[in-house]
């Protein structure tokens, strides 16, 4: 319980760094903005643009039988380049992570950049096939019954993302960068101490409701405020780093007394 | 938790609770029905063996030659023949599937005249021969007009595993939907019999009569018939004999089940009465509110239900194939695989609860003018859809019945609906008979008003109800109502033709604003144009489009700001709406849609990108 205690001190007092939020802030409005240019590049004096932004489904219909031909390329093509930009954000996280995370543990940011670069982008790839290979498990049990399937897959992801945020922490806290030993050590720590799945258990539900906040402001007539739940959920990752390295804080491995033969 | 807020509704309905939506006109006072000519009744004495899967029994069948001509045979209409065999019509013409149901080979169906004979026990069935669905019965005395036949005849009919409507399926196959079940006359209409087989792509031409029907099933099994029920009785052997009686009317169908629960709604004085099965509990109120709702709308609009009774029939997820179809005063209904309480229920609801008005008091031949039943009943049921808001999917995703019809469409735009059903094939049939017709009319609702076009459609209810009306007699009694239709009857309607205008561009010199508007499409159709000027002043305007363009302008002293065609969108069928409208300025909206994409983009980063 004093550890659990300690991670969430510890992770709260990390969440107020800037570390991850603002740098994570910044890609994410450029790639953004990358995949919203052709937008602004279209003809806004169309009024047909207004309805699209405030018509719902129906607005959809519309565009898609009045253009069906240049509507499916059009997709195509932008989740097509959607990809490389998921990309560069993923290896702009990889490359964060760790300078927040060494910032957390009083280390320099970016040399916590440099460090755990490589090691976090491996261990992303390790993520995924193992994310894969949970929604095949997932889709197998679906041949029984949907709900099971859907259950299945939501707590399999949920433990992947979170065995991937104590193998970050741990490059940073025991000084390893092996993305096996590292994900070994998360889910063997995990598994050792149920607070992890408890704090994680409080991840959710912060997250849920951040999606229901952003639900809220988009029923506002407003351009800018949604961002406001952009920024929570960067600060939300933040946390659960910072709970999973407070975690690791408060078990670091004990000196083990000398022994010596008489 | 669904289910038990669903049982609640269903307490309350059972204790007679109405709920129907309160921005629809209520019904005017009913007037008295007009009596249809008895043409074709019958008097029907038949069990249902859910073992063997048949109907069994004897029908007396009266026929009143309502022609001026003498006749010398009668025509009998075998519809479970189309699904004895591959080499039918209707099994060549459907491949053996429908509406995304395959026929089950190995259950097949077919129906036996075990005798026929007139009422003085003269022999008819040693001399008929039968075509594909058609039974051709000479008779031995001619038939003199008005002179009424009277003939029994003795069958089993041997159902399918569900499928095109009829059949058995459900929990151990216990669910029986018992349509196009019995030998039915063929209709005797403007000098000759209509002899087509039963086409896949086609329903039914009936005339009118009184059906006084007697089912016996075993006793465990609630039986759910049309018209009227009259009572019931419990045989020797256990089983009951349910009585039904119908007047005024083309047809019956019944179903059956021993799991049918039932709730019950009123509709101004129509019972509405829901049979249901206990895994659709949840379903109840859409279905009822859709039928009581739909019901009262079509009354007020077009002329009073005419009859004490409707019938509604859930049926079973794997039995999808009898659901959406139409009978007198009976209709089935289902969310044609869709998931539950997504609005399908309510939709196809509202559109099989049109059906009571085209073709049940029409009649209309739907093998010939497929769209004067089937898309006069979308018409019908997207209005009520629109009325009613009531919208298709879930939240934010769904989309309202004009969007659904759209879509079905723009998958074919450019098919007449007047030609016969089996010249389409099934995309046609569902873009052109159906869709294209409704949006077709509603088309014409918005350009000449709604309360003249229901005007217009109630006096061509009130001259050809219970008559045969054809695509002529449909399109003289709108035209005499609503003036020349020219250009929807022969241009949108006849196919080949586009709908289409833009707002070319805003241009303003020293002296002048102006505006240009360009007809793209090969219809001219009156449209409205709109136009703002800086002052915010507004300017209406309407163009009949027989030109290619047409320029609008103003002094330079007072710019356009702002041009629209067709702001109201009055033109349902113009497919490209995105340049209709143009502004001399960025629009506000516009860029938020910008910012929407952005926020979408950062969210898909986020959820994949932040990943462990």
């Amino acid at each position: 319980m004093h550890h659990l205690e300690t991670a969430i001190v510890k992770g709260l007092r990390h969440s107020l760094r800037p570390g991850l939020i603002v740098p994570l802030y910044i890609v994410s409005l450029f790639v953004g903005l990358v995949q919203t240019w052709p937008v602004f590049r279209a003809d806004l004096n169309r009024p047909f643009l207004s309805y699209l932004a405030m018509g719902g489904a129906d607005a959809y219909v519309d565009l898609v039988i009045g253009y069906p031909d240049a509507t499916g390329k059009g997709i195509a093509l932008w989740l097509v380049s959607l990809l490389p930009v998921l990309l560069l954000f993923s290896l702009a996280y990889n490359f964060f992570a760790g300078g927040a995370l060494s910032s957390m543990a009083g280390k320099s940011f970016w040399t916590g950049c440099l460090r755990t670069f490589w090691s976090y982008t491996a261990l992303g790839v390790l993520l995924i096939v193992l994310s894969l290979l949970a929604l095949v498990i997932a889709s197998l049990l679906g041949m029984l019954n949907m709900t099971v399937m859907l259950i299945v897959a939501v707590v399999l992801l949920q433990l992947i993302n979170l065995f991937g945020e104590y193998a970050r922490a741990f490059a940073v806290a025991r000084n390893r960068l092996n993305p096996f030993v590292l994900l070994g050590q998360a889910i063997a720590f995990t598994m050792r101490h149920p607070g992890t799945l408890l704090l994680a258990l409080v991840g959710l539900l912060l997250q849920f409701g951040i999606a229901l906040l952003l639900t809220q402001l988009l029923k506002l007539d407003t351009v800018f405020l949604p961002q406001i739940a952009v920024l929570l959920n960067f600060w939300l990752k933040q946390l659960r780093l910072g709970w999973a390295l407070g975690y690791l804080q408060g078990n670091a491995p004990q000196a083990q007394p000398m022994v010596t033969s008489l | 938790m669904l289910q038990r807020i669903a049982l609640v509704f269903v307490l309350l309905l059972s204790i007679g609770v109405m709920r129907t939506d309160a921005s629809l006109p209520p019904a005017p006072p009913a007037p008295l029905p007009q009596q249809a000519p008895e043409i074709a009744s019958y008097r029907m004495d038949v069990t249902l063996d859910p073992a063997a899967k048949t109907v069994a029994g004897t029908a007396q069948i009266r026929y009143r030659n309502p022609s001026e001509d003498t006749l010398r045979e009668v025509w009998l209409r075998l519809y479970l023949k189309a699904f004895s065999s591959p080499e039918t019509t209707w099994m060549r013409e459907s491949n053996g599937g429908m509406r995304g149901f395959d026929f089950d080979p190995s259950n097949p169906s077919d129906i036996t005249i075990h005798s026929l004979t007139l009422n003085d026990g003269t022999d008819l069935l040693a001399n008929s021969t039968l075509t594909d669905t058609l039974l051709l019965v000479p008779l031995p005395r001619s038939l003199e007009p008005n002179q009424v036949l009277e003939m029994e005849v003795n069958w089993t009919s041997k159902l399918p595993r569900v499928f095109a409507r009829t059949g058995y399926g459900g929990r151990n196959d216990t669910f029986f939907m018992v349509g196009q079940w019995y030998p039915k006359m063929a209709v005797y209409d403007r000098g000759r019999w209509d002899t087509e087989p039963w086409h896949a792509n086609s329903e039914f031409f009936n005339d009118f009569g009184r059906y006084d029907v007697n089912i016996t099933a075993p006793a465990e099994y609630v039986v759910a018939g049309a018209g009227v029920p009259i009572g019931e009785t419990t045989n020797a052997d256990g089983s009951k004999t349910h009585s039904f009686t119908s007047t005024n009317v083309t047809d019956f169908a019944f179903a059956a089940s021993p799991d049918f629960l039932q709730a019950n709604t009123k509709a101004g004085n129509v019972d509405v009465v829901l049979y249901y099965l206990p895994e659709h509990a949840s379903a109840v109120d859409e279905y009822l509110t859709s039928a009581a709702g739909s019901l009262e709308a079509y009354s007020a609009w077009f002329g009073a239900y005419p009859h004490a009774r409707l019938t509604v029939i859930d049926v079973p997820d794997n039995a999808g194939g009898a659901g959406g179809m139409e009978y007198p005063t009976l209709i089935t209904g289902g969310t044609i695989g869709g998931p539950i309480n997504s609005g399908i229920i309510g939709l196809v609801t509202a559109h099989e609860a049109a059906h009571q008005w085209w073709p049940m008091q029409t009649a209309t031949n739907e093998g010939y003018a497929p769209w004067l039943d089937e898309g006069l009943t979308e018409y019908s049921g997207l209005r009520y859809m629109l009325e009613a808001n009531h919208r298709i999917g879930f939240g934010d995703l769904s989309i309202n019945a004009l969007s659904y019809d759209k879509m079905q469409y723009s998958l074919a735009p450019n098919e007449p609906v007047d030609r016969p059903a089996w010249t389409y094939d099934d995309i046609g049939y569902g873009g052109a008979v159906y869709s294209k017709t409704a949006i077709g009319l509603l088309m014409l609702e918005r350009i000449v008003g709604t309360e003249r076009m229901h005007a217009a459609m109630a006096s061509y209810l009130e001259e050809y109800r219970f008559a045969h009306p054809t695509a002529e007699d449909f399109r003289g009694v709108m035209e005499r109502e609503l003036g020349d239709l020219s250009w929807l009857f022969d241009g949108f309607f006849g196919g080949g033709t586009t709908i289409d205008y833009a707002i070319h561009a805003i241009t303003t010199n020293a002296n002048e604003s102006s505006v240009t508007v360009l007809r793209e499409g090969t219809l001219s159709v009156p449209v409205d144009i709109t136009i703002t000027l800086a002052s915010g002043t507004q300017h209406q305007r309407t163009w009949d489009g027989s030109d290619p363009s047409i320029t609008y302008s103003f002094p330079a002293s007072d710019p356009i700001v702002r041009a629209e065609a067709d702001p109201e969108r009055k033109l349902v069928a113009e497919l490209d709406i995105a340049d209709n409208g143009i502004s001399a300025q960025p629009e506000t909206a516009a860029m938020s849609l910008g910012a929407r994409l952005l926020l979408l983009v950062q969210l898909l980063a986020q959820s994949f990108g932040l990943f462990g």
